[in-house]
């Protein structure tokens, strides 16, 4: 006896009320739970759906399915790091490394200015503001997802959440204590080289993780998941 | 895994085996497997078969294909080029872990 789109409907369902909010991981539980009552029913085909499937949750054990989505989700940032250094060393090679010295030479000329205190807060501010503004739209977009019933991958909630951006701004007031900011006249040509370089890395982990990476998402999604292809369809 | 907590290091060198030994396998089917070819005695909870999994596709050892199957999509398992030689590398690795161990546990003595 096989189940039916109704009875996996109700599986689709079950993942959900216990906290499995993304397809991915739910059409692999689903498929798993399935395959578990169909052979209870093998062995006995007058247990009933509700208590195969209770049956079958059991042996994931007291934590549910939480375990596994703690570990798919810790597994994923692995491979979202890997995408994110992928689009960075973009930016380390010809034509778009140019642009990269651009930006720590006009990093360096900020610092260096009679201004560089305006210019640092200015720079520091700016990027802050800017980024906490792509998180806020890519979470609004990812929510907005969510609200109208469509389907959430681990990656695609990985990447419009930002999780870097969590990394990359205590960079900033960790940066200005390091290098001593407040005084920049102190410092020599070498530091605010490094401390120019440092605030181009930091900027480009940002731009590729905020900007590029969620733009690029549906690429992506294509690339690692090949349910994908599948999800307009079911 | 149910019984033992010697059998948990070599979780993902089962999984691997049994994947280079089928092509492709789904999550189930290689629980079902390692039941089998155990019989019965070694039982791989899904606790902890599925984070195994999903952490060697993060490694790019394995690759996944997805099938509709009876009103459902399944997901298959299978070795990457990576995947392969890695397989090689830790069956050879377990050999001789088990190798070790044996001449541990029951060295053979003599008098020189």
């Amino acid at each position: 006896m096989k189940l039916n789109k109704i009875q996996i409907e109700i599986l689709y369902d079950f993942t959900r009320q216990h906290f499995v909010e993304h397809y991915d991981l739910q059409t692999e539980l689903v498929d798993h739970l399935a395959n578990g009552i169909e052979a209870q029913w093998r062995d006995n085909p007058q247990c009933s759906f509700d208590k195969a499937l209770q049956t079958e949750f059991n042996k994931f054990g007291v934590h549910g399915f939480a375990d596994i989505i703690q570990k798919k989700h810790d597994s994923l940032i692995k491979s979202y790091l890997k995408i994110v250094l992928k689009f960075i060393r973009e930016w380390f090679r010809l034509p778009k490394f140019f642009l990269t010295l651009s930006l720590i030479g006009l990093f360096y000329w900020s610092f260096t200015s009679d201004f560089s205190k305006i210019f640092i807060i200015i720079d520091f501010s700016l990027i802050c503001l800017f980024f906490a503004f792509g998180v806020f739209y890519n979470v609004y977009i990812l929510k907005r997802r969510k609200s109208r019933g469509k389907k959430i991958f681990v990656l695609h909630d990985i990447i419009l959440r930002g999780e870097l951006f969590a990394v990359i701004i205590p960079l900033f007031p960790l940066s200005i204590s390091f290098f001593e900011i407040d005084n920049p006249s102190s410092l020599s040509s070498f530091s605010v080289l490094l401390l120019a370089t440092f605030s181009t890395f930091i900027y480009l982990l940002g731009f590729v993780s905020i900007i590029i990476i969620p733009k690029k998402a549906e690429e992506l999604l294509k690339e690692t998941y090949p349910e994908y292809k599948f999800e307009k369809s079911m | 895994m149910g019984n033992s907590k010697l059998y948990k290091g070599s979780l993902n060198t089962i999984i691997l085996k049994l994947l280079d030994e089928n092509g492709k396998m789904y999550g189930y089917e290689i629980t079902q497997r390692v039941k089998e070819l155990s019989k019965g005695d070694l039982n791989i909870t899904e606790g902890a078969l599925y984070p195994a999994l999903h952490k060697l596709e993060a490694e790019g050892l394995l690759n996944v294909e997805m099938i509709k199957v009876d009103n459902r999509l399944r997901k298959y398992y299978k070795l990457t080029e990576q995947g392969e030689k890695e397989t090689v590398n830790r069956l050879a690795e377990l050999e001789e872990f088990i190798r070790n161990m044996q001449n541990l546990v029951n060295p053979k003595w003599s008098i020189k």
